[in-house]
């Protein structure tokens, strides 16, 4: 299906404070864990405690919320210094953040801001990534965050913007599919021309998540769980690109971990539907020696 | 300056306090107008940072209710907003804030309150260190214990309390640990303490605890944690002992290395021994 090799997780679960128990009592029918690098980013007590439990006994994946990849800020070393560390101590099979900013003149918005979609913003993301990825020592994946808003200034279509940094600064992607979806509905444009045009030897990763519908706009909660106009995008995502590892995203009204893995279930049976049994080859683990 | 410096100054100044500039920098096409494009990042941004007060202060909301919360949610958000990579530190002046703004400088035990929930974040992810046993204790050769001094463990914090904190965050837990719960009344009112009481936080085997100290403990622990030695604590209890200061010192100390207070013992004659 491909002449290129992708590392291949299989089916995981964002790791919540909540589950800690249970994944260790009963070994849930998981294959990774994503954990928010922010949460272990901590001296000591019980995250670090679980997180090193839980990773004796499944693959784990960092996913940032602050590396602010598009602000005009300064890269923020002490930021890469911590997450740095917690990479030694995790051993990640890799390490994601979002294409968006979160914050300027040392304020953090905690949100996923979005960027203007031109040249001059892709050079200036492109340079940030390939500064951050010499200090990691590794690639990093970067997501497509929800967006509700566009900008003038903006003269590329936000797929063009994504491929255009993912091969400059040569750096990976995860793919939300809900996020595309939500984007999608609140810029009007095709999912499907979004993943047409996203260079599959990049994708690394999906995230599985559900969005609130408020009839003219939909917002990107991770409170639901996924609907059905996203499972049919993953769908038409899991032909486009083979396997890529995938994993659901509960961040609030978060219930009971079975709930999910039935979820994840879903996400199961479609991948194996086009992939079969090509996806549970494992390739390298996104470092670069 | 570059645009798009220029660009996200203008989008953070609409979120963060309602400037209007940026609105004619959004692409105005599309199902809805750029004011309600706009309005979903400032509604996100003051929604989440309130519900991540209300997470972090589940006592003081219910102490203050819905509405005076949310109006103390805002008005901190204005004052200190997030500098911070992680929403863990987004509470830490809190209790400034309360203890420095009118009205709520007025009510001693909002800012008590929040120094009681912000302790048991700190506590909750303090650096790790193993705790000291009755048996290091009791391996101790005579000798040393004149210079004996304790090191105690990363998440111990001690404050002064005029209010009764401890029993009105009680009344809504059901036991000794933080919650999560975001609304949450108490049933017990807040009431002044005849006298000020200390009181301790702390984590053992990864469970956070609190309890009120007696005026003797508290003297004693407070000295112990200036790194007084074992001596000079007996001696700052003999106020109160008299004869019986030594053996009002081992039992606390003994409470002390239970409670796993204690994470290593330093005396001159071997150096730190610590486990």
């Amino acid at each position: 299906m491909t002449d290129f090799e992708r590392p291949y997780l299989g089916f995981g679960m964002g790791l919540r404070s909540v589950h800690y128990e249970t994944i260790l009592s009963d070994e849930p029918d998981i294959d990774w864990f994503e954990i928010i690098s922010e949460n272990y980013m901590v001296p000591g007590g019980k995250p670090l405690y679980f997180l090193d439990q839980i990773r004796e006994k499944y693959p784990i994946v960092m996913h940032g919320v602050s590396l602010s990849i598009g602000s005009t800020d300064p890269l923020d070393f002490n930021y890469l210094k911590d997450l740095k560390q917690l990479i030694d101590r995790v051993s990640p099979a890799w390490v994601s953040d979002h294409m968006c900013w979160t914050g300027m003149g040392g304020h953090n918005l905690h949100d996923l801001m979005p960027l203007p979609y031109n040249m001059a913003t892709a050079r200036h993301v492109i340079d940030r990534v390939k500064k951050v990825q010499d200090y990691l020592g590794r690639q990093i994946l970067l997501e497509n965050a929800s967006s509700y808003l566009g900008f003038k200034t903006s003269d590329m279509t936000e797929w063009d913007f994504i491929a255009e940094v993912a091969k400059e600064a040569d750096c990976l992607l995860l793919l939300d599919i809900n996020n595309i979806y939500v984007s999608g509905f609140n810029h009007e444009f095709d999912p499907l021309d979004y993943m047409r045009n996203i260079p599959p030897e990049r994708v690394w990763q999906f995230h599985l998540a559900g969005h609130e519908d408020n009839g003219d706009v939909l917002i990107d909660t991770h409170d639901h769980p996924v609907r059905s106009e996203v499972w049919d995008l993953y769908d038409q995502a899991c032909q486009l690109f083979g396997p890529v590892s995938t994993m659901i995203e509960r961040d609030d009204n978060i219930p009971a971990l079975a709930q999910l893995v039935e979820e994840l279930e879903m996400a199961r049976k479609i991948g194996s539907r086009h992939w079969g049994q090509k996806g549970l080859s494992c390739g390298n683990d996104g470092s670069r020696g | 300056m570059t645009d798009l410096e220029k660009l996200q100054g203008l989008f953070q100044a609409a979120v963060m306090a309602e400037k209007t500039a940026f609105l004619a920098e959004i692409d105005g096409g599309g199902k809805i107008p750029p004011a309600r494009r706009l309005h979903i990042y400032q509604h996100a941004y003051k929604a989440r940072l309130r519900d991540v007060l209300a997470e972090d202060f589940p006592v003081l909301h219910g102490m203050l209710g819905d509405e005076a919360f949310d109006e103390l949610c805002q008005r901190y958000i204005v004052a200190y907003p997030s500098s911070h990579s992680s929403l863990r530190y987004f509470g830490q002046n809190l209790e400034k804030f309360v203890t420095g703004e009118s009205p709520y400088n007025t009510q001693v035990v909002i800012g008590e309150m929040a120094r009681f929930e912000w302790n048991f974040h700190d506590v909750f992810d303090a650096p790790d260190h193993a705790a000291i046993t009755i048996e290091d204790v009791g391996a101790l050769v005579p000798a040393v214990w004149t210079t004996l001094r304790f090191e105690f463990h990363p998440s111990l914090h001690i404050a002064p309390y005029d209010w009764n904190v401890l029993a009105v965050w009680s009344s809504v837990q059901e036991e000794n640990t933080p919650s999560t719960n975001s609304e949450t009344v108490p049933d017990i009112m807040p009431e002044v303490l005849n006298e000020t009481t200390y009181a301790i936080q702390w984590r053992q085997d990864l469970r956070s605890y609190f309890r009120s100290l007696a005026p003797d403990e508290a003297r004693a622990l407070l000295m112990a944690m200036d790194n007084k030695a074992f001596p000079e604590i007996c001696e700052g209890l003999a106020f109160e002992h008299a004869d019986n200061a030594p053996v009002r010192a081992a039992e606390l100390l003994r409470n002390w290395v239970t409670e796993g207070l204690i994470s290593s013992l330093n005396h001159m004659d071997m150096g730190p021994q610590s486990q």
